[in-house]
C-alpha cells in the first residue's frame, strides 16, 4: 500500500526525481504491471482536455479614463460585455455575439484577438454622475493596456458529455456541430481516458484551490462548476487563470454554424498519486467511460436516448445504431488534449509546476435540477385547430371545392389509410387551376411536410414556422394520422390574446 | 481531373452534359450538382487524358469551366484537430491519423461543403479558381 503526501511529491519535483506520466500512459502501465505496482512507481498523473467550453469568459479592468466614466454598457469590438459591477470592470462571455458581425464573431474571438496582441475597439456608454461625469468613451486597447484580465470560466472540464445524432430527415446545426439527417453521423465530446474528472471521480485531489493548467498558464479551481452533476458522471469545475499569461495554442475562438460562438479551452489537472485508490482511479480506460447517444432532433430537455456507448467505441470511428453502422467523430480535440497532458507533465518534470492540496473539497455526489416553470407551457394540442384533409386520389378541382367550402388555406393530403403524405395550399391549388396544369393532386403537393406532434410545446411550432418560412404545420400522431393544424395566424391570435391555456 | 462548371441562366436548361458525353464518347462522372436560383454548378471528374477535349467542348457551349487542381484546402497551422469535420464528410475524405491529427485527402473530395460549415475554427476552404 503506497502512501504519499503532496509535500513529498513537491520535494521530488524540486529535486527533479519526480515520476510523472500522462493518464493514457498510466492506463497502459496499470494494465501491464497492475495498479499496485503502478502506484509505487508513479507520483503524478497528468490529465488534459481541449474542447468547446461555452461557459467561459474574462473579467477585464480597463483602468480609469479622464474624466472618469462609470461604464453602464460596454462593447469590445462590438461584442457586448457585462458591466453591472464597478466602474471600469466588465465580464466578456465567450458566446456573446457581435452586434455587427453576428454568429461569425463573438466574445471568444475578442479574447483570441487580445491573445494575439491585436488592438480591439472599446466603446462604453454611461448615464453620468457627479463623480463619473463622462457619458461615452471610444478607444482602442490591447491586452497589455488592461490592468487585469482574469479568466473565470463558470463551467469547464465536463467529466464526460452526451453524444449526439439526428434521427430527423433534415440536417440540424447544434452546439454538437453539424448533425446529418437520418442518423448520418454521431458527434461526441470529451477527452475520455484523459478527462481530468474521469481520473478523479471521487474528487479526492481536485477541489477548491487545486492548481491546474489553464490555457497554457497556471490557474486554479474556484469551486464546482455551474450545473455540477457528479452522480451521473457530469461533474464540472469553475476555474480561473490570468489571461495575460495564456497562449493561443490552448485558447481558441470557435463558431458553430447556425449555433453561435464558443471557446476551445485547453485544461489539464495533475493528479497526485497519494495512495492505491487514487492510482486505481487514474488507471481508467476509454472502455470504462460510458455515455449515451441522444437524438438531438427533439428540441426538448429530455431527448430520446438511443443507446449507451463507451468512449472506446466512439473513438473507433464507427458505432452501430439500430442495426446501421454510423460514423462517429469528436468535437473536442484528442490531439490537443494529449498536448495539454504532455505539456503539464513536462512542466512538472522541469520543476515549474507544483501540486497543491485543495483548500476545501467539492461534492462528489448530487445532481442538477431542471428549471422550475411556474407558467404552464402551452402545448400544440392546446393551440391546434381542426382541419379537413383530402385523399390523394382526388382531383385539384375537388381540392379547390373543399378549400372554399371549409375555408381552410391548407389541405393536408392523406393516403387511403388516412396517413399524411403531403400538403397543398390554396395558392398551389389556384395556381394549378389558373395554369390548367394536370388535374392530379400528386404533382402539385409538397411531399416533405414539416409536422409537429400534439405534445410538442407551442414554442416549437413558432420556431419551425419561422425557420422554414411556412405558414402552417399539420399535427400528426405516431401513425401519421392528421389530428389538426397549427397556423401562424392561430399562434399570433393566441399570443395577442395573452391566453395561457 | 476535377472540373467545376458554372452554368449561366441562358444555358442552364440545355442538356449540355448529355451532349458532351454523346459527342466525345467520354464518360463524365458528376460528383456534385447544385442549382441555386437561375444559376447552376456541377463538379465533374474527367479522365486526365481527355480533359483538354472536354474543356474545349464545354467552353464552346458557353460553360464557365474551372480546373480544380486542389478542390479543397485546410490550413494545417490553425487546425485544432478537433474532428468536427470528420464524420460529416460523405465520401470519407477526412480521417483521424494514428496520433489523432485530422488529415484530409484532397483528391477524394467532391466539394459538398459539409466540412467547411462544420469547422468551428474556419480553416477549411473550397477552392473555386
Ligand atoms: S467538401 Fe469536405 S465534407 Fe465535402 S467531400 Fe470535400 S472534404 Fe468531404
Ligand atoms: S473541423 Fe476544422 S479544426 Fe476541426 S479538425 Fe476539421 S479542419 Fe481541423
Amino acid at each position: 500500500m503506497v502512501r504519499r503526501t503532496i509535500e513529498e511529491i513537491n520535494d521530488k519535483i524540486r529535486d527533479g526525481s519526480v515520476n510523472v506520466v500522462t493518464a493514457e500512459e498510466m492506463t497502459t502501465l496499470a494494465q501491464e504491471l497492475g495498479v499496485k505496482e503502478a502506484a509505487k512507481q508513479v507520483d503524478v498523473v497528468t490529465t488534459g482536455t481541449f474542447g468547446a467550453m461555452c461557459s467561459s469568459g474574462v473579467f477585464f479592468n480597463f483602468g480609469h479614463s479622464d474624466p472618469p466614466i462609470k461604464m453602464q454598457k460596454v462593447w469590445m469590438n462590438d461584442v457586448e460585455a457585462y458591466t453591472g459591477i464597478a466602474a471600469v470592470d466588465a465580464y466578456l462571455g465567450a458566446t456573446q455575439l457581435s452586434e455587427t458581425k453576428g454568429m461569425e464573431y463573438g466574445g471568444s474571438h475578442v479574447i483570441e484577438d487580445l491573445l494575439q496582441g491585436k488592438e480591439i475597439w472599446l466603446k462604453a456608454t454611461a448615464y453620468g454622475t457627479d463623480c463619473y461625469p463622462r457619458k461615452r468613451i471610444d478607444t482602442s486597447i490591447t491586452l497589455d493596456d488592461m490592468n487585469t484580465a482574469t479568466m473565470v470560466n463558470p463551467r469547464n472540464a465536463y467529466q464526460k458529455y452526451n453524444s449526439a445524432t439526428n434521427c430527423s430527415s433534415k440536417t440540424i446545426y447544434t452546439y454538437m456541430g453539424t448533425l446529418l439527417p437520418n442518423c448520418g453521423n454521431v458527434a461526441y465530446s470529451g477527452a475520455g481516458v484523459l478527462s481530468p474528472l474521469s481520473n478523479d471521480p471521487g474528487y479526492r485531489t481536485i477541489g477548491i484551490g487545486t492548481r491546474i493548467f489553464l490555457g497554457g498558464a497556471q490557474g486554479y479551481v474556484v469551486s464546482e462548476g455551474t450545473q455540477h452533476s457528479p452522480s451521473g458522471g457530469f461533474g464540472t469545475l469553475m476555474v480561473t487563470g490570468d489571461l495575460k499569461k495564456m497562449s493561443r495554442e490552448y485558447i481558441r475562438a470557435a463558431a458553430f454554424y447556425k449555433y453561435g460562438t464558443t471557446m476551445y479551452v485547453g485544461l489539464g489537472i495533475p493528479i497526485p498519486i497519494l495512495d492505491d485508490e487514487i492510482a486505481k482511479a487514474t488507471a481508467v480506460s476509454d472502455a470504462d467511460i460510458t455515455t449515451t447517444v441522444y437524438d438531438y432532433s427533439t428540441p426538448r430537455r429530455n431527448k430520446p436516448a438511443l443507446r449507451d456507448v463507451t468512449y472506446e467505441e466512439l473513438k473507433s470511428g464507427m458505432i452501430d445504431l439500430n442495426g446501421k453502422e454510423v460514423r462517429t467523430s469528436s468535437l473536442s480535440s484528442f490531439y490537443k488534449a494529449r498536448q495539454v497532458a504532455s505539456e503539464l507533465k513536462a512542466q512538472i518534470k522541469k520543476g515549474k509546476f507544483f501540486l497543491s492540496l485543495p483548500a476545501q473539497t467539492i461534492q462528489a455526489q448530487g445532481s442538477s435540477k431542471p428549471m422550475k416553470q411556474t407558467l404552464e407551457m402551452p402545448l400544440i394540442k392546446d393551440v391546434m385547430a381542426p382541419v379537413a384533409t383530402i385523399t390523394l386520389g382526388f382531383s385539384v378541382h375537388e381540392a379547390a371545392k373543399k378549400i372554399i367550402q371549409d375555408k381552410f388555406n391548407h389541405l393536408p393530403v392523406v393516403d387511403e389509410n388516412s396517413r399524411l403524405v403531403g400538403i397543398v395550399t390554396s395558392w398551389d391549388v389556384s395556381k394549378a387551376l389558373a395554369l390548367s396544369k394536370s388535374d392530379k393532386l400528386a404533382p402539385i403537393m409538397t411531399r416533405n411536410v414539416i409536422t409537429v406532434a400534439p405534445d410538442d410545446p407551442a414554442d416549437l411550432a413558432v420556431r419551425l414556422l419561422e425557420k422554414h418560412n411556412i405558414s402552417a404545420l399539420p399535427v400528426i400522431d405516431k401513425d401519421k394520422k392528421v389530428l389538426g393544424i397549427v397556423t401562424g395566424e392561430g399562434l399570433s391570435k393566441l399570443i395577442s390574446r395573452g391566453v395561457q391555456p | 481531373m476535377k472540373l467545376l462548371l458554372r452554368f449561366n441562366p441562358e444555358i442552364i436548361k440545355k442538356p449540355i452534359i448529355a451532349e458532351t458525353v454523346l459527342e466525345t464518347g467520354i464518360l463524365l462522372d458528376i460528383e456534385r450538382a447544385r442549382v441555386e436560383g437561375p444559376k447552376g454548378e456541377i463538379v465533374l471528374n474527367v479522365p486526365d487524358d481527355n480533359c483538354r477535349q472536354v474543356v474545349d467542348i464545354l467552353k464552346r457551349k458557353k460553360v464557365d469551366v474551372v480546373r480544380l487542381d486542389v478542390p479543397i484546402t485546410k490550413d494545417e497551422e490553425n487546425c485544432v484537430h478537433c474532428g468536427a469535420c470528420v464524420a460529416v464528410c460523405p465520401v470519407g475524405a477526412i480521417a483521424f491519423e494514428y496520433d489523432w491529427r485530422v488529415r484530409m485527402d484532397e483528391k477524394a473530395c467532391v466539394q459538398c461543403g459539409n466540412c467547411v460549415t462544420a469547422c468551428p475554427v474556419k480553416v477549411i476552404r473550397l477552392s473555386d479558381n
